[in-house]
């Protein structure tokens, strides 16, 4: 057929006129009409007047204040930071502002529930009424009463009266196990118990410090309280101020917060208190240190001298960290001259327990300069001012169990440690030595996830009869429970919220129900209770409260018999502004009254200006600042001159250099939480898509290691260790150090929601932890690994 | 504003750089405050719907000379003469420049998606709903009246919290009021930035905070070659960073 002129252009004007007959211009118009008009299918929020409540964040232990914004008293719809807590100051971190996520979220548990079948299988994990719940944990414990010790609590939570209601109700029942999970703290305390002579951890007068050297810790990425670090920061990099600190920042990494610092030293992996030494070496050698603090007020020093004369020369120390000699001498220099300057130790966010000796060797060299207990410099961490709650009432088996040895005590000599020894527990849990586990209690923690080296104690949890989970949420250790007794989450519960780790000055924050209990969840505190009448006995008796409430308000009388502090009502404060001896005028008459306006600011604080002088401020045999450990040696550690000395300790990594050439260390980021809540939709959105794509996380390797392997960007790789393997893609960058592989931890989850489920791995699975023989603190910055293409 | 001389507003925001931490809280701030939808997996950065995107920068350089910094990139407000490049081009007006607070709306319900804004924005500041926005249903709790959800088929953007603009407005007329004060009209994310290395306020009034950190020596904006005007002024005393921002993002 020939298509002519004519014939053309009446198909033309055919199918136009087809067009038109036809319903789809009508369709397409209706469709726009209904696309950018009406759109119900999409929600509609809830109107209504909006309030603001105060209250405490619970997600992490950094204490902030944080307000929510509630539409019609009930929606929560917004959480921000209070301006008027002194920590944080109107600023919040992602996971903060995250928080109504948790609340709202899909994983929150609603009832208690009982497993029925196979442990570890969530569909058999059958809803119970509370009473039914609560009977099942009774008659359980009163069965199991004569093996009292039995009853082992893990508890994420450090402070506060809930965590201490759990370690009351094992004393009061008869067991010495109440552990805690592991965390920097546990080598601080212990640090500070070998030099101090006093169990307490460190609290750093940042905001008056004027140079700051961080040996491995990810100050601006959630080591101490984060938001307080971020506000710190600001700070610090302040413009119109006029108080500019320097900032330097060992590590092997180039995270953001070597990125960020004024001076990155990237250290060989693990030997950040080498460096230390080092600087130590160079400040006494040149006679830079504080003469008064160390001719009075410390011991050992002419043993601590020798000792770096001998081992941490620059030319040693530089050959051991990679760092040249002049650059060792010349921050020795500014460091000592520098006032105030202060070292913080502490790796990562502060997870790992690290090596007792590394902490000794920051804090000395904080010593030296004569920054212990100055401002500027580095306290002990003032304790909150709370009355106490009456003395536990032992019976004749909690007489026993308080004669039993610790789960978590691998030798004679740490049962005098002030500290938890968890990678101990799951050894001992493991071997059912020196005695049997039967009921495991955990409360605030996820360790089947976040534990680093985490195959161990899921292991252990075939040994324990029955496993109770406290959470709110479906994690990992509540998956593999036998009983899940839910809480209300932090936006519903009262309790109370210590001074967050790294600080200064002492601060109380009140977590108030910010809305009804979304489920018919019962706080652990009143389930405590509860749970100890039920036993009746001494554990009752141990209990004399009618609820938790009340518990927490006897403890809070202490406060309004203090003489100074405030609670938080106005903007701006600055609790360590006022120097040495300041007080601050209460401002409440009774304790009815402080109540009252705690319910309603969510913070108490006082200043820092009660740092104890150098004369009064150590308990040990000499009364003095020990760089010579004369209470390691009365508590009955043996070893030779050095044990007793802060000094380094080379770690072997774990794994056979010739099978696992390369070295994994595992990295922590803001915006990925590390537990016991899972990573929010919020945060995970954030993430770039060199960090997470699809479901795969990526490791970050150096681009002349990549390029010496084979690999390029995106490609996926195995990561493979002693314990394991996990299917990763590379990432090629400048921030990794050449031959070693980093890892995010907080991602592979297989609890929780859609949103987080099965993104990334879990780099705790593959990483090795590596006991201290004596202290039995556990490291994890490094295992051998070796990688290759899928 | 007061002790504005001209009368003019010009509302903007000043981001130090040197302070920002990288922790982008902003940038969750910013969803809860705006509705801002998420899917289960966000991964494909294309698809994504990030008001406010936090992009990655580096110097380029090799271990251990290699520096990173994120910078918070919010819709940039372009105060382009007439107009900024994305309202010229949408045919239906859905997006305009407010010119009494040079505030660039964007209104989702007139919005037909042709997505034209979005190409002829220069820094990737607009959005498309490719699906229709999902909450888990107990999610919608927390949905804020203050910014109604979008859907399918629309683009969105940063809006510098233009409601919360109006909530200040009634608030000072109630109180008898004309003018707002400095730090009483604020967007969610730079309320929220706990290093407060975020600063918003009037350009044109010369007093304001943010008018004289703009004129910072360390002060620059992101493509500035183009000549959009972005009302979104960077701070940084690193050159790598000057560099960076006027050739990629």
């Amino acid at each position: 057929m020939k298509l002519d002129r004519r014939a053309f252009v009446k198909l033309i004007a055919g199918g136009v006129g087809g067009t038109l007959l036809s319903p789809l211009p009508w369709k397409m118009a209706d469709d726009t009409a209904i696309w950018s008009q009406n759109w119900f299918w999409r929600p509609s929020p809830e109107r209504g007047s909006a309030t603001l409540v105060n209250t405490a964040c619970q997600l992490c232990p950094g204490g902030c204040g944080i307000r929510v914004r509630l539409i019609a008293k009930k929606n929560a719809v917004r959480i921000d930071g209070n301006p008027n807590h002194p920590v944080n100051q109107g600023g919040i971190c992602p996971l903060g502002a995250s928080g109504l996520q948790y609340l709202y979220g899909p994983s929150r548990i609603e009832t208690p529930l009982k497993q029925t079948g196979q442990r570890g299988d969530v569909t058999t994990l059958k809803p119970i009424s509370w009473d039914e719940a609560l009977d099942i944990l009774a008659t359980k414990l009163r069965a199991m009463r004569q093996k009292a010790r039995g009853l082992v609590c893990v508890s994420g939570k450090r402070q506060g009266t809930v965590p201490e209601l759990f370690a009351r109700f094992l004393h009061a029942y008869g067991s010495p196990n109440y552990v805690l999970m592991p965390a920097a703290a546990d080598a601080e305390s212990l640090g500070m118990f070998f030099s101090q002579g006093q169990s307490g951890l460190p609290g750093y007068d940042l905001e008056n410090a004027k140079m700051i050297i961080s040996f491995g810790s990810s100050y601006i990425e959630g080591w101490g309280a984060p938001a307080r670090m971020q506000l710190a920061f600001g700070n610090w990099r302040s413009n119109t101020k006029g108080n500019r600190a320097r900032i330097v920042q060992v590590e092997t990494r180039g995270s953001l917060s070597s990125s960020k610092a004024d001076d990155w030293l990237a250290v060989t992996p693990g030997t950040e208190a080498a460096l230390a030494l080092g600087l130590a070496q160079v400040i006494v050698s040149e006679g830079y240190y504080d003469r008064s603090f160390v001719n009075q007020y410390s011991y050992g020093f002419d043993e601590f001298k020798r000792l770096l004369q001998r081992n941490y020369t620059p030319e040693k120390v530089a050959a051991i960290t990679g760092v040249t000699r002049e650059k060792i001498s010349a921050l020795a220099r500014e460091f000592s001259q520098t006032k105030p300057a202060v070292a913080l130790s502490g790796w990562g966010q502060g997870r790992m327990q690290g090596s007792v000796y590394d902490f000794l060797a920051v804090q000395s060299l904080n010593g030296l300069v004569g920054s212990l207990n100055k401002p500027g410099g580095v306290t002990k961490k003032p304790s909150v001012p709370l009355a106490p709650w009456p003395e536990v009432v032992l019976d004749a088996i909690s007489l026993e169990g308080e004669k039993e040895p610790r789960l978590d005590v691998g030798n004679e000599v740490q049962s005098s440690f002030p500290t938890s020894l968890f990678y101990n527990l799951v050894k001992n849990m493991n071997q059912g030595k020196p005695y049997s586990t039967q009921m495991l209690w955990v409360y605030e923690a996820n360790p089947a996830h976040d534990l680093a080296d985490v195959e161990p104690f899921i292991e252990a949890l075939s040994n324990i009869e029955t496993v109770v989970s406290f959470s709110s949420f479906m994690d990992e250790t509540t998956q593999l429970a036998d009983l899940v007794l839910p809480g209300p989450t932090y936006l519903e519960r009262l309790e109370d919220v210590l001074t967050p780790p790294g600080l200064q000055y002492p601060v109380f924050g009140l977590s108030t129900p910010v809305l009804m209990p979304r489920f018919a969840t019962i706080h652990p505190g009143d389930m405590l209770i509860r749970l100890a009448k039920s036993l009746g006995g001494g554990v009752a008796s141990s209990f004399p409260w009618s609820d938790y409430e009340s518990a927490l308000k006897q403890r809070v009388e202490g406060l309004a018999q203090k003489a100074s502090g405030r609670v938080a009502d106005e903007p701006g404060v600055e609790p360590w502004k006022g120097g040495q001896g300041s007080k601050l005028a209460p401002n409440y008459e009774s304790f009815d009254d402080l109540w009252d306006k705690l319910v309603e600011y969510g913070c108490w604080f006082d200043t820092s200006g009660n740092m104890p002088a150098w004369d009064s401020a150590f308990k040990t045999p000499s009364g003095k600042f020990e760089f010579y450990s004369q209470k390691m040696r009365q508590i009955g550690i043996r070893g030779n001159d050095i044990t007793y000395l802060p000094h380094f300790e080379e770690v072997e990594p774990a794994g056979d250099p010739g099978d696992y050439p390369l070295l994994l260390m595992p990295y922590e980021t803001l915006i990925i939480t590390n537990g016991p809540v899972a990573n929010p939709p919020f945060m995970t959105k954030m993430l770039f898509d060199f960090q997470l794509k699809g479901n795969d996380c990526f490791v970050d390797i150096n681009t002349k290691t990549a390029a010496n392997l084979g690999l390029k960007e995106g490609d996926r790789v195995t990561v493979q260790t002693e314990r394991g393997s996990l299917e990763v893609r590379v990432h090629v960058s400048g921030n990794a150090r050449p031959d070693v592989i980093f890892i995010p931890t907080g991602l592979g989850h297989s609890g929780f929601d859609p949103y987080i489920k099965g993104k990334g791995v879990n780099a705790n699975a593959i990483l090795v932890a590596q006991q201290d023989k004596t202290t039995g603190l556990a490291s994890w910055w490094g295992t051998r690994v070796k990688i290759y293409k899928v | 504003m007061s002790g504005n001389e001209s009368g003019k507003i010009r509302y903007g925001m000043v981001i130090d750089l040197d302070k920002c931490t990288g922790c982008m809280t902003c940038a969750v701030a910013c969803q809860q405050e705006n509705n801002v939808p998420f899917r289960e997996d966000e991964t494909k950065k294309v698809r994504s719907i990030t008001w406010l995107e936090v992009f990655y920068l580096d110097n380029g350089k090799p271990y251990p000379e290699h520096r990173k910094a994120y910078l918070p990139r919010p819709c940039l407000q372009c105060d382009a003469d007439p107009h900024p490049p994305c309202t010229f081009v949408c045919p239906v007006n859905a997006t305009q420049r407010d010119e009494e607070t040079g505030l660039v709306a964007h209104i989702p319900v007139r919005c037909i998606g042709c997505r034209y804004c979005i190409s002829a924005c220069s820094y990737h500041a607009r959005y498309f709903n490719w699906w229709d926005p999902k909450w888990p249903k107990a999610m919608e709790e927390m949905l804020t009246p203050d910014v109604s959800t979008r859907m399918r088929g629309v683009v969105e953007k940063c809006t510098f919290c233009v409601h919360r603009l109006q909530l200040a407005k009634d608030k000072a007329f109630v109180e008898g009021r004309q003018e707002l004060e400095e730090g009483e009209y604020v967007p969610a994310c730079v309320e929220a930035c706990p290093a407060k290395a975020m600063y918003f306020g009037n350009l044109a009034d010369s007093h304001s905070e943010v008018a004289k950190l703009a004129k910072s020596p360390e002060a620059f904006r992101l493509l500035e070659k183009l000549g959009t005007e972005p009302k979104v002024i960077y701070l940084s005393s690193q050159e790598w960073i000057h560099k960076l921002a006027d050739n990629v993002v």
